[in-house]
């Protein structure tokens, strides 16, 4: 090639990117504008709803007061939700495992347990362990309570997530494994499940974010989470609606905090697996 | 010297269909026999058969000294003898089929550490080794989906022989490959035969087959139509339907 070919061609491709460059410009700017617009909705919405709370009469210096008192409750809210989400993915684990087992015991267990769980409200599991087992002799204290019936009912519908993901493992993984001579057991534990787990932690993250909110229903017996200390303020003062917004903003807030680790921990997540099946070809 | 497989009247069926209309045949230590066949002739079946990934219904087969459970419940000693026949034999597949999520190492040594409660140190050196013999050692901290088909395919045969088999199985090991990267595999193959390793190949790389295999077994309908040395089935085949069926794949 001559040089004036070679720098024809430089010059056709600094046109190109030039081209390239303004359009991702472009685009940017029209994200900006987007989020820009999101963010005034908002605010706009935010500010409507005072006003409609402001038809309420709001005593704000009391919500002031008591702030502090409810807002402790947040720690019980969020430490309770942790111990029955670990405790729903040790239930759909083996839920799963049920699910797709050949052998009938382990089968019909989990398709039972499901059944049941899904075929029952939360809140009679919630009242049936804390209330109905005592009359079996077993007495099981308000917060392991809580979290053993939040547990047992998230566990259920959580089975199929890891279902699911069990599944997603390729048949050709598991006969390779088996051809090593791996036991049922040592496939699962070595190949299915790091994988299955992995695509698993999103949707699971998601069920946190619900339990949140569920974990409100534990107020009935008597634990002291954020609802509980919110009802409890309002009805001695009878001042319902503050201590409610009070909750009910606390609750918002741990959302949208946990919801934003999420998304982080999904869009890292798959990066991840860009990455891993870029890079061979 | 005896047979190291045995096989005789081998039936196997998928729901009614006889995939597998009695096979019976044998194959002495250090032997390569390649298995050639129209698709849905059953050649991948005998070899899942002969390692238990599928369950054959009615015939005897022994593998090294191990019976082959046909037609047995699968109690705790019927269980541990399917793991002994697997560990004698290694399989290598169409899709490669490692494990993603370990690197080419761990991928290597994870039957004898796991398998075989084999130290990890003894199981990493001989790992190497093997991954330099199949020369894919410069890669050995990758993860499988960094690698091309080829290279995928040596790592799984590599993989395989840690377990120390005595017979090698062989699920058409190139059809999932680029052209250009057949011959690499294929020469793995060839070394591994020229080391004695006792093979069977299903594949219709009739070149390697040619100029490695000790006899070519042409399965039809479930049977074996012909088992004959490569020239003789190339050259001048007994029956007609081999001819025809060489004729479309040459």
């Amino acid at each position: 090639m001559t040089t004036t070919d070679d720098a024809q061609a430089k010059a056709a491709d600094l046109g190109v990117t030039e081209t390239k460059l303004k359009h991702i410009e472009e685009a940017r700017k029209a994200k900006k504008r987007f989020v820009m617009w999101v963010a005034l909705v908002w605010v706009g919405i935010f500010a409507l709803l005072l006003l409609v709370f402001n038809q309420f009469n709001l005593d704000f210096k009391f919500m002031l007061k008591y702030l502090p008192f409810i807002m402790k409750g947040v720690g019980t809210t969020i430490y309770i939700s942790i111990f029955s989400i670990a405790f729903a993915c040790l239930l759909a684990l083996f839920g799963a495992l049920g699910r797709l087992s050949k052998n009938p015991i382990f089968y019909g267990a989990a398709t039972f347990y499901i059944s049941v769980i899904r075929g029952t409200p939360l809140i009679v599991q919630i009242f049936v362990i804390y209330l109905g087992l005592p009359q079996m002799g077993i007495v099981i204290s308000a917060v392991p309570a809580g979290i053993i019936a939040l547990g047992v009912n998230y566990g259920a519908y959580m089975t199929e997530i890891f279902r699911a993901g069990i599944q997603s493992i390729g048949r050709g993984q598991i006969e390779a494994a088996h051809s090593l001579g791996m036991t049922y057991a040592q496939m699962m534990k070595r190949v299915v499940l790091p994988q299955a787990l992995r695509l698993t932690i999103p949707p699971t993250g998601n069920e946190f974010i619900a339990m949140l909110k569920d974990s409100s229903l534990v107020n009935f017996l008597g634990v002291w989470e954020l609802f509980f200390r919110a009802i409890k303020v309002g009805r001695q003062n009878f001042r319902n609606m503050e201590t409610l917004i009070i909750a009910g903003l606390f609750y918002w807030l741990v959302t949208i905090i946990f919801q934003y680790f999420q998304s982080r921990l999904e869009k890292r997540m798959a990066k991840g697996t860009q990455k891993a099946s870029g890079m061979g070809h | 010297m005896e047979p190291i497989i045995i096989i005789k009247d081998l039936k196997k069926y998928f729901q009614h269909l006889l995939v597998l209309d009695g096979i019976t045949t044998n194959i002495m230590p250090g032997e390569v026999v390649v298995i050639i066949g129209r698709s849905g002739s059953g050649k991948s079946t005998l070899l899942r058969c002969l390692n238990v990934l599928e369950e054959s219904q009615s015939g005897y087969a022994l593998i090294d000294g191990i019976e082959l459970p046909i037609g047995q419940k699968r109690t705790r000693e019927v269980r541990k003898r399917i793991i002994e026949i697997r560990t004698h034999m290694g399989m290598v597949f169409q899709e490669f089929n490692l494990f993603p999520h370990r690197t080419i190492i761990d991928n290597v040594i994870e039957g004898p550490v796991i398998v075989k409660k084999e130290d990890r140190k003894t199981a990493i050196a001989r790992g190497e080794e093997l991954l330099s013999w199949v020369d894919m050692i410069e890669k050995k901290d990758y993860y499988p989906d960094q690698l091309s088909g080829g290279q995928k395919q040596r790592v799984a045969i590599a993989r395989a022989l840690a377990m120390e088999p005595k017979i090698m199985l062989f699920d058409e090991p190139t059809s999932a490959l680029d052209p250009e990267l057949i011959g690499e595999v294929l020469n793995v193959m060839k070394r591994l035969a020229e080391e004695g390793m006792t093979m069977l190949v299903v594949t219709h790389e009739m070149g390697f087959a040619r100029e490695v295999a000790d006899r070519i077994i042409f399965l039809g309908e479930g049977g074996i139509i012909e088992d004959n040395p490569p020239e003789k089935i190339m050259e001048n085949p007994d029956h007609e339907d081999t001819r025809l069926f060489l004729n479309h794949i040459l």
